[in-house]
């Protein structure tokens, strides 16, 4: 009954748009494909977009932790994007710290610091200019 | 909270996890209608989610209550969350609610962050005795005066929508009635099949105890059978030793006699560790059988000092016995019991220095006699203590291992001590010496023993 949530893989970043309220089975589910995508890819970054998400919890909170420190484990960094001012206002008076995630504004931000964190070697150019790949089926925006 | 008014709206069951999205969505929803700004809306659901979570994740099911608050002219949501799980005991729910509690699920922050995004919080709670936490949020004063008839009046639109909901929480329970019959079934089958594998292993078991037991007979009968075959070259070889040290073959220089003897001495060890193989492997099979008579034990503790006196006197060894003059004949194997004695006896000279001492000592209380071994020996360690009665024990343990033996000879004493259902006991002080003490039953008048082995 869990919803899936797509991964998109735009140069050597991870873009997780959540759109919809996730029960907690979908968090976990999201959280394995995550770090399966990270190790199919070789991706350097993961953007979560949480800019549609209207309420976080300590669970989602504690699973957006989670995700930033095995990411880094595995050598990429995590950026959380968009969110609500309702939402972080609620996570404040919460009082739910998101230990070593960065968030920022937009996803413009997002990848612009993303890509500052890792050099842009040759490889990571002609990826980028390759345009987005979804779940591995690469195809062009026309 | 006494004086706030709720007017019920409905609740909603928790059971399982997706239930968390059900409740959320339905707060949501409700603090739309009932008005809520946005953020408002965002924190009431927050902190339904987490309420609801607690329930599902500490007592696995419990339901939130929806209903609309009254204080004078005050309105708000108000939502109970009640669940009949294990509760929170005093220390931790303090813990919980100053933020120092650390969830292994969530981060802690669960009913502490409920309490700051509410206006009202109230828990109730114990350990056994479930928890039922009750939260409000006021509306605006303003929103509440210019819609207090609108809210009030979404009591009943919800409440039609709750019979949905209730047949539907019926064909849940159904559902999970009809899951819950299918596990057991596929329980019982699974059961079936254990104990059916269960049987055959304790079959295969026993097949293998009786080989096992098989096996085991076998090397009994091969030890009886070869210290046997043992013996009798070695009675040829002690005779033949005998004719040299007796001159009947003419006299011997100083060299041989020195010889001689290093062979009679290394023949009498070899003989003697003969026997205690073949009395273990008699105590083992159970063939040994001991000839019980009244037996004067006083004379059989003179008879065993006699043999063991020149011994001691080589170690310059004081060995004394000290008996009452009316101990009564005992119930036993005479032969037996000085094999018990002589074992007893010279484990103690073997242990004991030059110039020490040993006493044999006896008393009788009602229908046992208690013999005692002490001597002013080197001492068993504590730890080897409970070992001592063990098979081979000497050829293990480290501190003796020097003395000559096949540590067999307690072992022998206790199985022979306990054929005459007496019983061994063993005191010692690493350097001071040892005691070793055991029982015999009394001959009773008729000239037998309580002893039926």
């Amino acid at each position: 009954m869990a919803i899936k949530i797509p991964i998109l893989k735009v140069g050597r970043v991870l873009v997780v748009p959540i759109q919809v309220d996730m029960d907690d089975a979908t968090v976990l589910q999201l959280q394995d494909s995550i770090l399966n995508e990270l190790e199919r890819t070789g991706a350097r970054g993961v953007l979560i977009d949480i800019s549609l998400l209207e309420m976080v919890d300590s669970f989602i909170g504690r699973m957006l932790s989670d995700i930033a420190a095995m990411a880094r484990i595995m050598d990429a960094r995590t950026v959380v994007v968009g969110m609500q001012p309702a939402v972080a206002i609620t996570l404040v008076e919460l009082g739910l710290e998101l230990g070593g995630v960065d968030t920022v504004l937009n996803v413009d931000e997002g990848i612009k610091l993303l890509r500052g964190e890792f050099v842009l070697d040759d490889d990571d150019a002609a990826s980028a200019n390759e345009g987005f790949s979804f779940s591995g089926e690469s195809f062009h925006r026309s | 909270m006494n004086h706030i008014n709720h007017i019920r709206i409905g609740d909603v069951y928790v059971r399982r996890e997706a239930d968390i999205v059900k409740v959320r969505d339905r707060a949501r929803r409700l603090a739309r209608d009932i008005g809520f700004d946005q953020t408002t809306q965002i924190k009431i659901t927050t902190a339904v989610s987490e309420l609801t979570r607690n329930i599902y994740e500490y007592a696995k099911q419990g339901a939130i209550t929806f209903s609309i608050a009254e204080r004078a002219h005050d309105l708000g949501l108000s939502l109970i969350a009640r669940d009949d799980g294990p509760g929170i005991d005093a220390r931790t729910l303090a813990s919980i609610m100053r933020g120092e509690y650390r969830s292994t699920s969530g981060m802690g922050v669960g009913l502490g962050g409920t309490r700051r995004l509410m206006d009202e919080f109230d828990i109730d709670t114990a350990p056994d005795t479930g928890t039922r936490v009750t939260v409000v949020k006021w509306l605006p004063a303003i929103v509440a005066r210019s819609s207090r008839d609108r809210i009030l009046s979404i009591k009943d639109s919800i409440n039609a929508a709750d019979d949905d909901s209730l047949i539907d929480e019926l064909k849940q329970q159904n559902h999970d009635l009809i899951q819950v019959l299918a596990e057991l079934e596929e329980k019982r089958v699974e059961l079936e099949e254990l104990n059916r594998r269960l049987n055959t292993s304790n079959s295969e078991l026993e097949a293998a105890n009786t080989r096992l037991r098989d096996v085991s007979q076998m090397k009994e009968e091969f030890l009886a059978l070869t210290t046997h075959d043992l013996r009798s070259p070695l009675a040829v070889i002690s005779g033949v030793i005998n004719f040299f040290t007796s001159g009947r073959l003419g006299d011997l220089t100083a060299e041989q006699k020195k010889m001689v003897g290093m062979m009679e001495r290394n023949a009498a060890s070899l003989i003697e560790l003969v026997n205690d193989l073949l009395d273990a492997s008699k105590l083992e099979s159970g063939s040994l059988r001991l000839d019980f008579a009244a037996v004067n034990l006083k004379n059989v503790i003179d008879e065993v000092c006699e043999t063991m006196e020149p011994l001691a006197r080589e170690k310059e060894i004081m060995m004394g016995d000290f008996l009452p003059a009316d101990l009564p004949p005992v119930w036993a194997d005479a032969n037996k019991l000085r094999r018990i004695l002589v074992n007893l006896i010279s484990n103690a000279l073997k242990f004991t220095g030059r110039s020490g001492a040993i006493d044999i000592t006896a008393d009788h209380t009602g229908d046992t006699v208690r013999v005692a071994v002490s001597d002013t020996g080197v001492g068993i360690a504590p730890e080897d203590l409970s070992r001592l009665f063990d098979k081979y024990e000497q050829a293990r343990s480290r501190s003796t291992r020097n003395e000559k033996g096949t540590g067999l000879g307690l072992y022998i004493t206790k199985q022979l001590v306990e054929l005459h259902n007496g019983t061994i006991t063993v005191q010692s002080e690493l350097g001071k010496g040892s005691m070793f003490a055991f029982t015999l039953p009394v001959a009773d008048a008729k000239g037998q023993g309580s002893v039926t082995k």
